[in-house]
């Protein structure tokens, strides 16, 4: 019989085998299940952290934008660091006045979680400070209504453009909540546009709840009523295109030097770094999770020897019985290396299973898990071909066990 | 006959072995399990190898059914020298021209009875479709009148039973020499007498039987009885 057949031969004993011994085949494909699963599960939520990272970074501008960010000024001018005022809305200011590479100019003013209520509903949902370009930052645009505008920013109006989330949670039952009064810690804000849902292609068309409970006001705004400093959060510039990064990077620093006076605690950030620093997490991630993975399923290779050890050693009469009648070593050592390989095989495609129903439910219990994949196929794929792998090689040692049994001598056994 | 004779290899004989020996290492002592037997089996013979426990009835037991090799003398086995053949030649003879039956039956608890008796066709030289086998492995429980309990299990049966399961078995693959290995050890006296009886059937079919027995009155249906003791035929009794 050619080896083809003789490991379907083996692979349907191997079932049975399994089938009689339900409750010992479970146990000992324990450990492949749950490595399997384990496996799959932790590589969909990384993919989908990763997936996350990568629409974020470029939703907010890809390689063309250049945050300014602060930094402790160096020892020579430590004494007199008190002199800058730090980053505020004056620097945003200052260099939409005088950048000439620049297409965009961003901030940010954060006015953390507050309370929304309208119409008799409440929701939490995030306060965030903008300048108009800020929306330019955004892949989303406005499903209806404006965005922050200029005039806004200039008396600090009390309006806000919500996000859709909060727009269903308040406004869910009138058509447009366009001219709405909002109440948001204590005071009262018009609203004047709402935000797109969160679909992108990136993201497979998944929604964000987290990117869909963002509302944006004025900065001024925020500034004037939620906080007490004149810090800004984030202050972002897109440069026009890739050739006048360098200059344009000059000129920020350059326009910089005078709002802060001097001093150089700051400095402006390019994305080159946060896209290898993306990529580097990434590899890590993997890594990481590829030794995991590797541990326990050598973990479950070992529960798998374990027991088909045991079942050489249960088995050595019916082992002299089958070479009594004319098996050949070979046909014993495919038998209980098929039977092995059916156990890691089985116990693969019930991880393959558990890690579908994980990631379902991960899905629903991590924040913003929406791009969590349901089934990540590569992933899986690769959970059932090293399952498979180690089953066989953790059948070989008791299979060659099986097979150099002598007939005389396992037909004596008692 | 006298047993120093060395025996002339018949034109039809099963087996012919020559001044065969089998010895064991036994940390510095060697021992000597077989010790110069000669023998002829000829074809439709029903030999009983009788003789005390150490006797050497076992070791030529399996040096018949290829399960073991001698260390000195020469066999013939259908007219082809078999002495330092490989383990594969040897595993292939136990498939296609043995069968075996043990004191214990040692049928498979996990399979039925029909899967049990075809069990030998599986290792066999050329495979057999499920269907043909199953075929087979029908007729083969009809021969022993158990083909009633073909999708039964073997602890479902009786003692006798479950032997004639066994011989079922060894009589799948239409081999040339049946062994049996104290057949009825475990068996009632009414239940040697059925088993008893199926082999004096099967002989009459034409098949050629080597048994090993304590028991005198089995060997009794014998048409040829050797003693052995100390590695040696000390009797060849073919009355």
């Amino acid at each position: 019989m050619n080896i083809v057949g003789d490991f379907i031969s083996g692979a349907a004993n191997g079932f049975r085998e399994v089938w009689a011994n339900k409750l010992r085949s479970l146990l000992s494909m324990s450990g492949i299940i749950l490595g399997v699963a384990a496996l799959v599960a932790m590589i969909g939520v990384v993919q989908g952290m990763v997936s996350n990272l990568r629409v974020s970074f470029e939703n907010s501008g890809g390689i063309l934008r250049l945050n300014v960010e602060t930094q402790d000024p160096p020892e020579e001018q430590r004494h007199i660091e008190g002199r800058s005022p730090g980053r505020t809305l004056n620097d945003a200011i200052a260099l939409r006045e005088g950048l000439t590479h620049a297409q965009f100019v961003g901030a940010e003013v954060e006015g953390g979680w507050s309370r929304f209520e309208a119409r008799g509903h409440r929701r939490w949902a995030l306060v965030r400070g903008v300048l108009p370009d800020n929306l330019n930052f955004d892949t989303r645009g406005l499903a209806e209504g404006r965005f922050v505008s200029e005039l806004d920013v200039l008396y600090g109006s009390p309006v806000v453009v919500i996000g859709s989330e909060v727009r269903d949670r308040l406004f869910g039952d009138i058509d447009s909540p366009l001219g709405e009064v909002v109440r948001i810690q204590g005071g009262s804000y018009t609203v004047v546009g709402v935000m797109e849902e969160s679909l992108s292609e990136a993201g497979g068309g998944v929604r964000s709840r987290f990117v869909d409970r963002q509302n944006f006001m004025p900065a001024t705004t925020v500034l004037r009523r939620f906080r007490e400093d004149q810090n800004i959060r984030e202050l972002t510039v897109m440069a026009k295109d890739l050739p006048s990064l360098p200059d344009l990077i000059e000129q920020i620093e350059n326009i910089l030097m005078q709002t802060h006076r001097g001093i150089e605690d700051f400095y402006v950030s390019t994305r080159d770094e946060q896209l290898a620093d993306l990529r580097r997490l990434e590899r890590s991630f993997m890594f990481s999770l590829g030794g995991i993975a590797a541990i326990s399923l050598l973990i479950g290779g070992i529960g798998i020897m374990n027991v088909m050890l045991a079942s050489v050693s249960e088995r050595i009469r019916e082992i002299g019985v089958r070479k009594a009648i004319g098996a050949r070593s070979y046909d014993v050592f495919l038998q209980f290396l098929s039977e092995a390989v059916v156990i890691s095989v089985v116990g693969g495609i019930l991880g393959l299973l558990l890690s579908v129903g994980l990631l379902a439910g991960l899905r629903e219990i991590i924040p913003d898990g929406d791009r969590i994949s349901g089934a990540p196929l590569v992933a899986m794929f690769w959970g059932f071909i090293f399952s498979s792998g180690i089953g066989l090689l953790s059948g070989i040692y008791p299979a060659i066990r099986a097979a150099r049994l002598d007939p005389i001598d396992a037909l004596r056994y008692e | 006959m006298s047993v120093d004779q060395i025996e002339k290899p018949a034109e039809d004989a099963v087996f012919t072995l020559r001044n065969l020996r089998r010895t064991y290492e036994m940390g510095s002592e060697t021992v000597r399990a077989l010790d110069g037997v000669s023998l002829t089996i000829p074809d439709g013979q029903f030999l009983a190898i009788i003789g005390s426990s150490g006797s050497g009835k076992s070791t030529l037991m399996h040096i018949l059914g290829f399960m073991d090799s001698p260390t000195g003398g020469t066999m013939n086995f259908e007219g082809e020298d078999v002495t330092g053949i490989s383990r594969a030649r040897r595993a292939s003879l136990r498939a296609n021209r043995i069968g075996f039956v043990f004191q214990s039956f040692n049928l498979l608890p996990r399979l039925s009875v029909i899967d049990n008796v075809v069990l030998p066709l599986i290792y066999g030289e050329r495979p057999v479709r499920r269907k043909d086998r199953i075929e087979a492995g029908m007729q083969a429980l009809q021969r022993v009148g158990m083909d009633h309990r073909a999708k039964h299990t073997p602890n479902q049966l009786s003692g006798g039973e479950r032997q004639r399961v066994s011989i079922a078995r060894a009589l799948i693959n239409k081999p040339r020499l049946i062994l049996a290995d104290e057949p009825t050890g475990n068996l009632d006296s009414k239940n040697r007498k059925v088993v008893m009886d199926l082999f004096t059937k099967l002989i009459e079919e034409g098949i050629t039987l080597a048994l090993v027995t304590h028991d005198d009155v089995v060997a009794n249906y014998a048409d040829r009885r050797i003693r052995m003791q100390d590695g040696k035929i000390i009797e060849d009794d073919r009355s």
